[in-house]
């Protein structure tokens, strides 16, 4: 159980400080999967970084199972929106990276990263560098990286705003697949409507700057078959654009 | 990167229909200056190829001076440039320092080593040391800081720490560029080479040209020449093979 009590944040490095979060209160169960969205600029962005642990919280707290931040950076995984890869680190350099700091040997590490690039349908890049991949590649490789260390706590920074339509609709399948077979927590950021829809089992509305929570939507119809073209799919995306534009006109 | 750099660009073949081309010009020199007694391109050739010459030996010398100097520049410039250009606040401090000493053309140091530090092999190879240092030092600390914040995010977000950061971010994301300052390095190292050895000492190239010189050797003059050319060129090819090696990854990113 991942809780966030009373969240907000400060950044202080201009000579005026800018509140990007306040007071963010939310309890997400494993098994569970969000998408955040918001105006661009509401911290989003910033609210992932805070549970990440690479941001610490200005005020309020986060605890998952009842312990702090520092003691379960391990089960967190961050998938970054420019994917994060190091173009001097092969395909399975990369994937294996965080085993290694983790001091898993490198025959498991490899094993471990294989079986995932094989699920994920990447099993024959290993020696590719990053430069090499396509969008939609490069994402897999992002995924795979962050699947490997088996977290308990996904995280994603609009993952995939930078591939065409068609390829972003495969991977938020192969997203629904892997949600489907692991009991993970997964935290999406996104800013488009369709994408929280698909892939929110609950959906976190923030306003703009500071980002509030203004609402968390429940969508039980996610994830299931052919849900893109059902009326409930509609009059959730519907919904969701109306209260957007309430948010931008304030 | 202006200039794509292509396979083919440096190769064995280019460089020796390069030094040709040189030889050939040479030659028509040689023709054109009437009245002093210089050597043709073939007489330059046998000097440098009799076996057992002096202008091995001397080449040798010399040859040691720059890889110590180039090794002790590396080993103490890249760890110190990548530090300060993370460290923001330490750097402030040394920067003024930094810029104060950096522009000084190390060679006017020449006289001040030799008389703290006598003038053995020590301070010929500190000389060339110190100018190799500052590119280094300063290459590789703007290389640190121009690293993007998302490579930083990644690697923590992977549960990395600082040494994992530094071994497997910051290292490899500079040493393209630190391996750009080292090739024109290669340059600035050779002419402080000729320098330090051409005062108070009795060998390296440096000392066979002015040696040679002194004594109307015309002959094994030029041949000491083409030494430091060639020197420096084995040097360059050296660098380019341990960077193709180590970070060839950042080599073709143009061409796709």
């Amino acid at each position: 159980m991942l809780e966030v009590r009373e969240l907000g944040y400060k950044y202080n490095h201009s000579q005026r400080p800018v509140q990007a979060l306040e007071r963010v209160d939310f309890t997400a169960q494993p098994g569970e999967s969000w998408a955040v969205i918001g105006p661009s600029g509401c911290g989003k962005s910033t609210l992932l970084y805070l549970l990440a642990g690479l941001l610490k919280p200005t005020y309020g707290e986060i605890s998952f199972h009842g312990r702090e931040p520092e003691q379960f950076r391990h089960e967190i995984a961050l998938i970054l929106q420019g994917y994060g890869l190091f173009p001097w680190k092969t395909v399975l350099d990369n994937i294996t990276l965080g085993l290694r700091i983790r001091r898993v040997p490198r025959g498991e590490a490899r094993e471990r990263a294989q079986a995932i690039m094989e699920e994920l349908g990447i099993g024959d890049l290993a020696e590719a560098y990053p430069r090499e991949l396509s969008g939609g590649q490069k994402q897999r490789v992002a995924i795979a990286r962050s699947l490997v260390l088996q977290p308990k706590l996904l995280l994603m920074d609009e993952p995939f705003s930078a591939l065409d339509a068609l390829t972003r609709e495969k991977m938020q399948n192969l997203l629904l697949k892997i949600w489907q077979e692991r009991t993970l927590i997964t935290i999406l950021v996104t800013h488009s409507i369709e994408e929280a829809v698909i892939l929110g089992r609950k959906i976190m509305l923030l306003s703009s700057l500071p980002g509030r929570l203004l609402e968390v939507v429940d969508n039980p119809g996610m994830g299931s078959p052919g849900y893109r073209s059902t009326t409930e799919y509609l009059d959730l995306a519907n919904y969701l654009r109306k209260r957007l534009e309430e948010t931008n006109a304030l | 990167m202006l200039f794509k750099r292509r396979k083919g660009n440096s190769t064995w073949r280019g460089k020796l229909l390069a030094a040709l081309v040189i030889a050939g010009l040479w030659q028509v020199l040689v023709w054109s200056v009437d009245g002093i007694n210089l050597p043709s391109s073939w007489q330059v050739i046998q000097a440098m190829t009799e076996p057992g010459d002096e202008l091995w030996q001397h080449g040798l010398i010399s040859a040691r001076r720059i890889l110590i100097s180039l090794f002790v520049a590396l080993v103490l410039g890249v760890p110190a440039g990548l530090y300060l250009g993370r460290n923001p606040r330490v750097d402030q401090v040394v920067a003024p320092f930094i810029y104060l000493t950096y522009p000084i053309p190390k060679i006017v140091f020449l006289p001040l080593i030799f008389v703290l530090m006598g003038l053995g092999d020590a301070s010929r190879v500190l000389l060339i040391t110190l100018t190799i240092f500052y590119q280094i030092l300063v290459s590789a600390r703007d290389a640190a800081r121009s690293l993007p914040l998302e490579a930083v995010y990644s690697i923590r977000s992977l549960g990395g720490g600082r040494w994992a950061f530094y071994r497997h971010v910051l290292f490899p994301y500079s040493l393209p560029k630190v391996f750009t300052a080292l090739r024109i390095s290669i340059g600035t190292a050779s002419a402080v080479l000729f320098f330090a050895e051409s005062f108070a000492t009795s060998s390296g190239l440096g000392y066979l040209i002015m040696d040679s010189w002194g004594q109307f050797d015309y002959e094994k003059m030029i041949a000491a020449i083409a030494g430091m050319s060639l020197l420096g060129l084995l040097l360059y090819s050296a660098v380019e093979m341990v960077e193709s090696w180590v970070s060839g990854w950042s080599r073709t990113t143009e061409d796709r």
